[in-house]
Order: structure tokens, then C-alpha cells, then sequence
């Protein structure tokens, strides 16, 4: 039963989050700081996407490579969100300042 | 949705970029638990202790290949389907663990009040994984589900990996407590240790790596793979517990173990084969590695086998022995009672025949006296065969008595020669009498009743197996070895080889003896041996084989 009903949800209805790494202009917002490599010499800004993956695979497919919908939040679309870093929470987060 | 990051995996969990360590540490955890389990149950599959921890097995095996699945997929609907899993693979992982440790301390099922507070447990795990409360989401950067996991749940199935561990410990102290028997308390201390090293290893360091690799603490989040080696260690221990305390019934030689851990090892090599090349020498290794220890442990179980074989025999003819010596002390008992019995009808046949023979009840017709001479030997050779079964029964049973004196063999043997020598002349025999000069004047410390007894039963012997030719009895001494010997050498029916050995033991006699006399008991050389080494001397037999004569020497110490 449990099998059951995780199969349907997961593999048959998509009914998820997805989470992953949007666009972020350190100019304008936080951005969360990624290092390129594991020695970190370089750095990257992102911000967060989270929405469900159904709608998600609707507007790209199941690969978001190349799908530039996937990367913003259309107006009302209440269930997706695109979350900035918050230097009072996070403790790393760009500085608006400093570009 | 598909992890855009990286690379698809081939064969559902081989991919590329990642760490050694993580086929190394699922693999050979999981065959090896996987291959415990299933030998302990297909050996006794009714034993409620046997399936559990096959099913302990089962769902460790299950957990590693979501887990391998987990680390390489990256098919988001497959992660999370197979996610939903973890909580209840290690939910039931605690719960069967607490179960077997149950079965395994008492030997029999639980209550059904047990079972119901398993169930209880186990219950919220089953009926939320598929819920939000378990796994609401995908990462897919990072290809993974931990930032989506419900904390409530996580806590809740870790729980249940903590109370397993301190509910096993529990049951297992209080058992330890409880029992006295050495062997018990070993099997209860490895079977604890096992257990919990694998609970410990599997929910605390696993987690505890992982937890703290995601937050940054440490880098490696490789040191999660070293809990499964846990699993390795505990069945290690089933393995000893198998071996040395055939617990689980099963009945497994220590090679047997030795080889399959070893082609185990031998087959985790495959996690670095990164060449074709090596690839093919693994393979060569590993399955020379499984023929030696095919031949190995069937030339180890053979010989098992004859060992068990010779330990029952053993034990049989041990049983069998005891049980014959008992007959033998019946037969003794019978023998001395029966013997006591009819001595004294024979001393009266014996006394009035000799009577009636003597004419002391008026002078009898003369057709009668052949009859009265016969009854007279037959009871005669029946009172020496009375004698022998006493003597026998004396012997056997310790009671019989010796009567140490000072006196000259040789005199005693000269008179003994004379009074038998018209027994052999009536044979047509000639019985001869001969000695050394003697340095120690022939002169013995032993019982001269029973000397003469030995003697005379010798020299008897020669003239009844000898039925042409001459008895010959020497008297000889040896100061140096403070002996006097007596040698009866007669030109009789001789002794074959192989039977020289037998000929004293009880009942033995030679095979052509019947021929000649069939009289015999069997017993009169035995009882003379027997007699002549309680008297500290010792009686020998040499023949040159059958038709070609025989010496018998009787031994005897030298009087001081």
C-alpha cells in the first residue's frame, strides 16, 4: 500500500517541490554566495526557486536545461517562489554595497 | 524531473565522479549480510529466530540499494520514490532487531501484548512515508531530498534506532544476570556486542556523518559509509556463534566461514577494478579464490565427517565394552556360584568311586570296574575344570590368595617330573628332568602351591599335545637377572605363529589343540599366567609353528 501510494505520488502525479538554484544580480538583490569548484576561487550568485514539479514539467519537460520559464515566477502563480538571501537569517549573503 | 547537474548512472546505480568507498562499503555489506542471512535461514527455515534475521538481513540489503540508488540516480519521481523507503527499512530494521534478540535469549515467539506494541511503533512510519511529513520535496542542484525531509519523522524512526539499541541492551544485561552456564553468557556477551555495534554504527554514525556533513562541520560526507561496516561485524559474530555454539541450530565449519568471507572480500575487489585488464585479473582471482575453497572445505568436511564417524564408533564400542565387561562379571558371578555348586557332588562322585574302585564296599564284579574307572576320570578332569572356573572367578574378582614362602624349585619340579612320568611312559612318552648347576641353589619366594599348580598344568599340557617323542623339563637360574626359569619343551603339535600371542588369554585354545584333546577348557593357561605375574614372575610360549614342538617358561623371582 505504502509502495502503492508513493509510486502514484511521486512517479505518476509529480506531486513535489522542486527546489533549485535561480538568477540573482548581487546589484539589485542578496544573492546566496556558490563556490565553482571545491577549493572555492570562484564564486557565484543564485537566488532559490522552489515550485511544484508538476507545473515545473509542464513548462520544460523534465529537464529545466535551457528552459528559461523555469527560472521565474509568473504573477499569481501563488505556489512558486523565488527566495533572496536574507542577511539578518543566512550567513553568508552578497553585499548590496560592495557592487 | 531529472538532476541537471549530473550524469545519468548504468545499471541503475554505476556513475561516474564518485567515491570508491561507496561501493566498497554498500557491496560486500550487503552480500555478506544478504549470504548470512540466507544460510542461517535455508538451514533451518522453521525457526522463528532464523527468519528474523534473515528478514533483519532482507531489510538491510534493501536499505543499501536505495541508498546506492539514492547516491547516483538522478531521476527526481525514482529518488523520492525510493526515499520514502529510509524511514521504513530502518524502522523495521530496530523492531526485527529487538524481536530477534528476544527469540534469540528466550526461545520462543513473544506475547502477542509485544507484538502489539511493535506494530504500535512501526505503525506512524508505514502510514506517513508517503506524506509530506516524510519527504515533501527534491533539491535539484544538490540531486538530493534532505532540505524537504519532515523533522517530526526523522526524529521519530531515529528514535526508534535509539530505543532498539537500549531495549536490546536491556534484555540482553538482564538475561547476562540471569544465566550461569560460561557458554551461555559468551553467546549472550557476542551476540550483545554484535548487535549493538551494528545498531550503533548503522543509526548513529551514518546519521550523525551525514548530519553533519550538511551542515558543513566536516567535508567528507564519506564517513557515512563507514557505519555500514557494522553490519560486517555483526555477522562476523553470527559467524563465531555458528561456529563455535551451533547456535541457530546450524552446524558450520569454521573453513566454511573462512572461504566465504574471504571469495566476499576477494569479490569487493571489483569496487577499484578501473581497467578492463584488472577488470579480468579480478575475475581470475576470484574464481580461483572460490575453487580453492570448494576443494578446501570439501576435503575440511570429509574429514569432519570420518572424525564424527570414528567419535560415534568410539562411543559405541566404549558402550559396548562397558556393557560387555558387565556380562563378563555376570558370567563370573555365575561361574563361581555354579562351579561351588557342583564341586561338591563331584568330591562325593570322586571319593566313592575311589572307594568302590578300592573294594571298601565288598569286591565288585569285574565288568564293573571299567565303568567305575571312567566315571572316576571324567569327574576327576571335572574337578580340574571346576578348579579352573574357580580360579578364573578368584582372579577376575581380586580374591585370590597368595601364600609367599622360601623353597627350592628345583626339588619341587624334580618330585613333580617323577610323580607325572608314569603318565607319560603310559603314553609312550618319555618325560625327562634336567639342570644347571644352579648359583642360586633354585631357591624362589612364591607360593609353592600355586608354583606346582603352573608346573604341573604345563607338563601336563606337554604330554597331552605330545603323542610321540619326550617332555623335557629344565630348571635354570640367572643371578644376574635374580630369576630361576622352568622350561617345558615338548616335540608335540607345536603352536602356529600368528596364535603364540593368544594362547593365554581366557577360552583361547590353539586350532589343532582339539584334535588332539578335547577336553580343554581354554582357561589352564590363563590361570598359570595370570598367577605367575601376580607372583612378580611371568610365563612365555616360543614354537617353531605347527607339528614342530613347543617350550613354555615359567619365570620367578630368586629368593633374597
Amino acid at each position: 500500500m505504502t509502495a502503492s501510494a508513493s509510486y502514484y505520488r511521486f512517479v505518476v502525479l509529480h506531486d513535489y517541490t522542486v527546489g533549485y538554484e535561480g538568477d540573482c544580480d548581487p546589484a539589485v538583490e542578496y544573492c546566496y554566495i556558490g563556490c565553482e569548484d571545491d577549493e572555492c576561487t570562484e564564486e557565484y550568485f543564485y537566488s532559490y526557486i522552489t515550485r511544484p514539479a508538476d507545473e515545473l514539467r509542464a513548462l520544460c519537460g523534465p529537464d529545466i536545461t535551457d528552459c528559461d520559464e523555469a527560472y521565474e515566477c509568473k504573477d499569481g502563480d501563488s505556489k512558486c517562489s523565488i527566495e533572496f538571501c536574507d542577511p539578518s537569517y543566512d550567513e553568508e549573503c552578497s553585499d548590496l554595497l560592495d557592487i | 524531473m531529472i538532476c541537471y547537474l549530473y550524469e545519468a548512472p548504468s545499471y541503475l546505480f554505476f556513475a561516474a565522479d564518485l567515491p570508491e568507498l561507496l561501493y566498497y562499503s554498500h557491496i560486500p555489506a550487503a552480500s555478506i549480510a544478504l549470504l548470512v542471512g540466507l544460510f542461517v535461514y535455508l538451514n533451518k527455515p522453521n525457526q522463528l529466530k532464523n527468519r528474523l534475521l534473515l528478514y533483519i538481513s532482507l531489510c538491510f540489503v534493501a536499505w543499501t540499494t536505495i541508498n546506492l540508488v539514492a547516491w547516483t540516480n538522478i531521476n527526481a519521481d525514482i529518488l523520492l520514490f525510493v526515499w520514502t523507503f529510509f524511514g521504513i527499512l530502518q524502522a523495521c530494521i530496530s523492531i526485527l532487531c529487538i524481536y530477534f534478540i528476544y527469540v534469540f535469549l528466550n526461545e520462543q515467539d513473544v506475547t502477542p501484548k509485544i507484538k502489539a506494541v511493535f506494530s504500535l511503533l512501526l505503525f506512524p512510519v508505514i502510514l506517513f512515508a508517503p506524506t509530506n511529513l516524510n519527504i515533501s520535496g527534491f533539491d535539484l542542484d544538490w540531486c538530493d531530498a534532505f532540505g524537504f525531509e519532515g523533522v517530526g519523522y526523522l526524529v521519530y524512526y531515529s528514535f526508534l534506532g535509539a530505543l532498539a539499541m537500549v531495549w536490546i541492551f536491556w534484555l540482553l544485561a538482564k538475561k547476562y544476570k540471569e544465566v550461569s552456564e560460561s557458554a551461555t553468557r559468551k553467546q549472550i556477551l557476542l551476540m550483545g556486542v554484535g548487535i549493538e555495534l551494528f545498531l550503533f554504527s548503522f543509526f548513529t554514525i551514518t546519521f550523525l556523518a551525514s548530519y553533519l556533513a550538511n551542515l558543513g562541520v566536516v567535508n567528507d560526507s564519506d564517513l557515512e559509509f563507514y557505519g555500514l561496516f557494522g553490519m560486517v561485524f555483526f555477522m562476523v559474530f553470527i559467524g563465531i556463534l555458528i561456529v563455535r555454539f551451533k547456535t541457530f541450530n546450524i552446524g558450520m565449519l569454521s573453513s566454511q566461514a573462512l572461504v566465504i568471507a574471504l571469495v566476499i572480500l576477494v569479490a569487493a575487489q571489483f569496487a577499484y577494478a578501473s581497467t578492463p585488464t584488472t577488470f579480468i585479473l579480478k575475475i581470475v582471482t576470484l574464481i580461483l579464490t572460490g575453487l580453492a575453497g570448494l576443494l578446501l572445505v570439501h576435503s575440511v568436511k570429509k574429514e569432519v565427517k570420518q572424525k564424527q564417524e570414528l567419535e560415534l564408533l568410539s562411543i559405541k564400542l566404549s558402550k559396548a565394552n562397558g556393557r560387555l565387561k558387565e556380562l563378563d562379571k555376570l558370567k563370573s558371578e555365575f561361574v563361581s556360584i555354579a562351579s561351588h555348586q557342583l564341586r561338591s557332588p563331584i568330591t562325593a562322585i570322586r571319593g566313592y568311586t575311589s572307594l568302590l574302585l578300592d573294594g571298601d564296599f565288598g569286591k565288585m564284579p569285574a565288568e564293573a570296574k571299567e565303568p567305575l574307572e571312567r566315571i572316576e576320570q571324567s569327574s576327576k578332569r571335572m574337578a580340574m575344570s571346576i578348579e579352573d572356573y574357580l580360579n578364573v572367578s578368584r582372579i577376575e574378582s581380586g580374591n585370590m590368595k597368595y601364600n609367599y614362602s622360601d623353597f627350592s624349585l628345583r626339588n619341587e619340579v624334580e618330585k613333580l617330573a617323577d610323580d607325572m612320568r608314569p603318565e607319560a611312559i603310559k603314553k609312550g612318552l618319555t618325560l625327562l628332568f634336567r639342570t644347571t648347576d644352579l648359583q642360586g641353589q633354585g631357591m624362589v619366594h612364591a607360593d609353592i602351591g600355586k608354583v606346582m599348580q603352573i608346573v604341573q598344568n604345563l607338563v601336563n599340557n606337554a604330554i597331552k599335545y605330545t603323542p610321540e617323542g619326550s617332555v623335557s623339563v629344565y630348571v635354570r637360574d640367572d643371578v644376574s637377572k635374580k630369576m630361576v626359569f622352568v622350561d617345558v619343551v615338548d616335540t608335540g603339535v607345536g603352536i602356529d605363529a600368528d596364535e603364540l600371542e593368544t594362547v593365554f588369554e581366557k577360552f583361547e585354545r590353539a586350532r589343532n589343540a582339539n584334535a588332539v584333546n578335547a577336553h580343554g577348557t581354554g582357561l589352564g593357561l590363563f590361570v598359570a599366567t595370570k598367577m605367575a605375574k601376580a607372583m612378580d614372575g611371568d610365563i612365555t610360549v616360543h614354537s617353531d609353528g605347527e607339528g614342530k614342538g613347543s617350550r613354555f617358561t615359567v619365570s620367578l623371582p630368586l629368593a633374597a
